[in-house]
């Protein structure tokens, strides 16, 4: 009896030290996160001005119309929202399928490891909008490209290859590549770098006990590797379907910056959360479907 | 490694089997190699080409014969571009608010990650849940009610109460100062510090469970279990965290452009570099353009390269730490 006693106080006490060790950010959360968010939601229900004399935002509240808007007359939304979905299917298995590949590839010990793992994080340092512009816009074209690959599709290099007597087919191909493996590296800077600190918390001598107990390399990937990145791999699908669907060359993502820079903030608060509850909708389905699956060190 | 199991416990490894093994294992290095070397191609590519026009004089520019290797060097263009970008001050408080924000975002996104990761309460999924929705909706979204927040901050609606009963309004503008920064960020608000918080309860949820029971046999408690027995443990957490986060504040325009208006940091200088140079007077002469590209790239080089060389040298230490520490997963 004493004993179950003291058991539930053990409990009740570690659910209070859980609740207190989350208590700075639960603090951000509702200061920073959610009550902002709920005067923008107040927003997608409202015409929205700046009013003249203070600083401020004046709202009229106008009901659902902002919705009604952007899901019965705005031709645009729509469309583009399934096209991010289907745009998904294959991207997200391809970035966690290439991430895991270069992640196992720079776990390896060779000569100039740490200068390719410099070289996969590049992107991450470089890929902020503003460094990105510059070399875009001013190397190749006056304007702005949003896809980081259409750095390739310059001409130079293919002209330069015709030159050299290559055949057009080949040509094509070659920068199809380039351009592909480019536009895949560009989006899996920090998926690698997930799945590289994960691969280095597997302990070797693992390895060592399955070669001895004769398991080859397909084995023990499967067997060790496999488990032991899968709580990442759970982490990597969802970063990159946020990170997919939050991308500013995004067409959803654009078409809503633009709306809030130009203030029509209640149109683009509205398309916001229905973004967003879409977007959520999706990631609570992935964690349904992936999260009992994954291993954890039981 | 991977590659190359001897198949050991079935039969002895004969003499061919042994070349074969050999000869698989020099042609996967073989192809690792190309793989390579075509990968340094496309990812070096644009910093190439910006290092080949930053170092170059503007007549360069116009010279068709000058594709990657300038003909007159200069260093000139550096120069030029830190006076623009003022780099001595803007670069320092840009480097200031990403060490100091990376470090109290660790602080807080580690002990957030550590309740969800392997405390068992209530309303732990719905918690995880608004973790992930932070990162999932962007901060333009609700980036004018939050700058409002701050522009009239209340200590977290402490000001509002006391107002409430009659008191004066506390409110004050910290707007145009680095606190907002580090005050989000202790509060787990930084750049998309939930995905840190992610990260964390990933890793804390992996550790063996009999860690806790053994500590807690031991006599600790649970600040102690977090910070003597957890946190030694965690090292690569923390640097993909840190190494994450100061490169991600120190790229940051969304914040700085509404934040700090008056003093732009350094990210935001770069990004209106073109009206920098036209109100400086020596880019505008120069007329046609060329004089102008040569300095913006030096100018976006002068951006790049602390966080660049701030990888290799944490990177260094990733590697040898992680591999240092005992007892991982």
């Amino acid at each position: 009896m004493t004993g179950r006693l003291k058991k539930m106080s053990v409990e009740r006490n570690r659910v209070r030290a859980g609740w207190l060790f989350m208590l700075p950010w639960l603090i951000g959360l509702v200061s920073f996160f959610i009550v902002p968010l709920l005067s923008s939601l107040r927003y997608s229900f409202s015409d929205v001005s700046i009013s003249p004399e203070s600083i401020g935002l004046q709202t009229k509240f106008v009901g659902l119309f902002n919705y009604e808007f952007i899901l019965l007359r705005d031709a645009v939304f729509l469309r583009s929202v399934t096209d991010a979905v289907l745009d998904l299917l294959y991207s997200v298995p391809v970035v966690l399928v290439f991430s895991i590949f270069i992640g196992l590839l720079l776990n390896q010990k060779f000569r100039g490891r740490a200068f390719m793992r410099a070289v996969f994080f590049l992107p991450v340092i470089i890929a902020s909008g503003v460094v990105m512009k510059i070399i875009q816009s001013d190397v190749f074209t006056q304007n702005t490209v949003s896809e980081a690959s259409s750095l390739f599709q310059t001409g130079a290099i293919e002209e330069m290859m015709t030159r050299a007597g290559l055949p057009q087919s080949i040509v094509s191909v070659i920068t199809a590549v380039t351009g592909g493996v480019f536009d895949l590296s560009w989006k899996s800077g920090i998926q690698i770098l997930l799945f590289i600190s994960t691969l280095q918390g597997v302990p070797p001598s693992w390895y060592e006990a399955a070669s001895i107990e004769g398991a080859n390399a397909w084995d023990s990937f499967w067997k060790i590797t496999f488990p032991a990145i899968s709580p990442t791999s759970l982490l990597v699908v969802v970063y990159t379907v946020i990170d997919s669907f939050t991308d500013v060359s995004n067409p959803v993502m654009m078409n809503m910056l633009e709306r809030f820079s130009s203030f029509y903030y209640g149109f683009a608060s509205a398309s916001a959360m229905l973004y967003f509850l879409a977007v959520m909708l999706i990631i609570g389905l992935i964690f349904l479907v992936f999260s009992r699956r994954v291993f954890h060190n039981a | 490694m991977m590659e190359g199991f001897p198949g050991r416990g079935k039969k002895l490894p004969n003499q061919s089997d042994r070349l074969r093994r050999k000869c698989s294992h020099y042609i996967f290095i073989l192809f690792r190699t190309l793989f390579f070397i075509g990968i340094i191609y496309v990812l070096l590519f644009p910093l190439l080409v910006m290092v080949s026009r930053a170092l170059r004089t503007a007549e360069d520019m116009y010279n068709p014969t000058v594709v990657w290797i300038p003909q007159h060097f200069t260093l000139d263009n550096f120069q030029e571009a830190a006076k623009l970008l003022n780099f001595s001050t803007s670069g320092v408080a840009s480097g200031r608010i990403a060490v100091i924000g990376t470090i109290l975002t660790m602080v807080s996104c580690s002990m957030a990650g550590y309740a969800l990761g392997r405390f068992s309460m209530k309303g732990k999924g719905v918690m995880t849940g608004l973790a992930i929705l932070t990162i999932v909706v962007p901060i333009q979204t609700y980036l004018i009610p939050l700058f409002f927040r701050f522009r009239f901050f209340d200590y977290f609606g402490g000001g509002q109460i006391i107002s409430f009963f009659g008191g004066p309004s506390l409110a004050v503008s910290l707007v145009e100062s680095e606190l907002p920064y580090y005050i989000l960020a202790v509060t787990g608000m930084g750049i998309r510090s939930g995905l840190f918080i992610l990260v964390f309860s990933q890793f804390f949820r992996s550790m063996p469970k009999e860690l806790d029971d053994a500590a807690r046999i031991d006599g600790c408690g649970e600040v102690g279990t977090f910070t003597r027995i957890m946190l030694p443990n965690a090292l690569a957490p923390y640097l993909v965290t840190f190494i994450l986060s100061v490169v991600w504040y120190w790229n940051d325009t969304v914040y700085s452009s509404v934040m700090m208006q008056r003093q732009p940091l350094l990210s935001e200088r770069l990004s209106n570099i073109r009206k920098l140079l036209l109100a400086a007077e020596s880019g505008a002469t120069r007329g046609d353009g060329t004089g102008e590209t040569v300095v913006i790239f030096a100018s976006a080089m002068l951006f790049v390269m602390p966080p660049l060389i701030f990888y290799l040298i944490a990177q260094k230490f990733f590697m040898q730490s992680v591999e240092r520490s005992g007892i991982v997963g």
